[in-house]
C-alpha cells in the first residue's frame, strides 16, 4: 500500500501515524519519505529509514521510489504543504501512485478543524478521488467523542461551501479511525523505536518479570528492567491499537479501490 | 469565532445532517414558501411556524436559516433577503399572477436576480494552485464568520 499523510496544521501527529500505524506494519521494505524545507539526508526510525526530500526535487528519485516499491509512506507537513501542492499541480498524475491519503486531525482543535477542510479542498483540486481519503482522529481522550461530532459537522459545512465534491463522500467524515492519547509515544521517540518492535520476545511481559525477579538484588539492573516493563506494557497497548487501525484501514482501502475503479469505469 | 457561535453552527449542521430539517421542509414547505413570499422576516417566519406547530418546532433557528440556504439557495443577510423579496414582488406584479406560490415550488437560486456579467469582476485566473486554495478558503472562512 502507498499512503500520503498530510496536513495544513503542524503537530497533528502526522509522523506518529505515518510511523506507528503504517510504516512499521507494512510489508517490508518500506519507502518512507518526509517532505522537508531542507534536504538533510535520512534518519533511522524503527524498522525503516525516513528519507528527507524537498518538494521541488520530486522528479527523479521520488518518482522511482514511489513507483518501484509496494510499500510507500509520504509525509507532508504544514511547513511544506504549499510547496508540495504547487509541485504536484505542475506534474499531472504524479499523485496517482498513492492508494490512500490520510489527514490527521487533533480532537478538539478548532484551527486544525478548519485546516482539515482546506486539506480536503486541496486534494480535490489535485483530482484525488474522495474514496481514497480518510481522517485519523488523534489525541482522543475519554468523553471527547462529542468534540469529534462537532468537528465533523464544521468540516462538512466548510467543504459543502467549497463545493469540491468531498461532501458527498460519507466515508471521509466518520469516526472510524481514532488514535487515543498515549503518553508512551514520547518514550517511543526518545528510544527511536515503534510500538511494533515491542512484539519481540525480549519485551515479553512475563520474560521481563522473570528477569526482574532474577535481578532483584541488583538495584541498577532492577530499575532498568522495571523501566522496560513500564514502557513495554504501555507500548503493547499502543501496538494493539495501531495494529487494529492498520488492519481496518487496509480492508477499508481494498473496498475503496473497487469503488474508485467503478467510478473511473463509468 | 466566538465559542457560542461555533456551538450554534455545529448544532445547526448536526441537525441538518441528521435529516431533521429535511423532514421539517417536506412537512412545511408550502407554509414556508408562503411566508417567504409574503416578505415575513426569517425570524418572523420561524415564530409563525412555531405558533402553527404549537411550539413543537423540532429544528433550531440556525437550522432553519441553513434550511433556507439549502432549499432556496438564499444567503441569510437581511439586505439580500429584501433585495430578493422586492424583485420577486416586481416579477409577480408584472406577471399578474394571483398566488404563484401555491401553484409552483419555492424559488430556486437560479431565479434570484444576479448582477449582470458586466458588473461582475472578471473571473480570476490563478497561476499557482496554492493561491487559489488559500484565497478560496479564506473567503469561505470569512463568509462563515459573517453569516453566523
Amino acid at each position: 500500500m502507498k499512503i500520503v499523510v498530510l496536513s495544513h496544521t503542524g503537530s497533528t501527529g502526522k509522523s506518529t501515524i505515518a510511523r506507528e500505524v503504517f510504516a512499521s506494519r507494512m510489508p517490508q521494505p518500506v519507502t518512507h519519505i518526509e517532505f522537508e524545507n531542507s534536504n538533510f539526508g535520512s534518519y533511522s526510525l524503527g524498522t525503516s529509514d525516513v528519507k528527507k526530500m524537498i518538494p521541488s526535487e520530486i522528479d527523479g528519485a521520488f518518482v522511482y521510489d514511489t513507483n518501484i516499491n509496494n510499500s510507500v509512506v509520504l509525509e507532508i507537513g504544514a511547513s511544506v504543504i504549499n510547496d508540495a501542492l504547487a509541485e504536484f499541480h505542475k506534474r499531472s498524475n504524479i499523485l496517482s501512485f498513492a492508494d490512500a491519503f490520510v489527514i490527521p486531525v487533533v480532537v478538539g482543535d478548532d484551527k486544525n478543524t478548519a485546516d482539515t477542510a482546506k486539506t480536503l479542498f486541496s486534494l480535490s483540486k489535485l483530482d484525488v478521488a474522495p474514496e481514497k481519503i480518510r481522517l485519523f482522529w488523534n489525541r482522543f481522550e475519554e468523553s471527547s467523542e462529542k468534540k469529534i461530532d462537532r468537528q465533523i459537522d464544521t468540516i462538512a459545512g466548510l467543504v459543502a461551501k467549497a463545493k469540491c465534491g468531498i461532501e458527498t463522500t460519507e466515508k471521509i467524515l466518520t469516526k472510524d479511525y481514532i488514535l487515543p492519547n498515549f503518553d508512551v509515544l514520547a518514550d517511543m521517540l526518545r528510544l527511536r523505536m515503534t510500538s511494533k518492535e515491542f512484539e519481540k520476545p525480549e519485551y515479553d511481559y512475563n520474560e521481563l518479570l522473570k528477569k526482574l525477579i532474577a535481578h532483584k538484588d541488583d538495584p541498577k539492573m532492577a530499575k532498568s528492567i522495571s523501566n522496560k516493563i513500564d514502557i513495554a506494557s504501555m507500548a503493547t497497548k499502543l501496538n494493539e491499537r495501531c495494529q487494529f487501525l492498520y488492519e481496518k484501514f487496509t480492508a477499508d482501502m481494498a473496498g475503496a479501490e473497487t469503488a474508485v475503479n467503478k467510478t473511473s469505469q463509468k | 469565532m466566538e465559542k457560542e457561535k461555533m456551538e450554534k453552527i455545529n448544532l445547526a449542521i448536526l441537525r441538518r445532517k441528521s435529516g431533521k430539517s429535511n423532514v421539517f421542509w417536506e412537512q412545511n414547505k408550502e407554509a414556508i414558501a408562503l411566508l417567504y413570499d409574503k416578505g415575513v422576516s426569517i425570524n418572523g417566519q420561524y415564530q409563525i411556524l412555531k405558533e402553527i406547530l404549537d411550539g413543537n418546532l423540532d429544528i433550531s433557528f440556525s437550522a432553519y436559516r441553513l434550511l433556507l440556504i439549502d432549499k432556496l439557495g438564499y444567503v441569510p443577510k437581511k439586505e439580500n433577503y429584501d433585495k430578493y423579496f422586492k424583485s420577486k414582488k416586481k416579477q409577480q406584479q408584472e406577471k399578474k399572477e394571483v398566488c404563484p406560490v401555491l401553484e409552483s415550488p419555492p424559488p430556486r437560486p437560479s431565479e434570484v436576480p444576479k448582477k449582470s456579467d458586466a458588473q461582475k469582476p472578471p473571473k480570476k485566473e490563478y497561476v499557482n494552485i496554492v493561491d487559489e486554495i488559500n484565497e478560496t478558503f479564506d473567503k469561505i472562512l470569512s463568509e462563515t464568520k459573517e453569516e453566523w
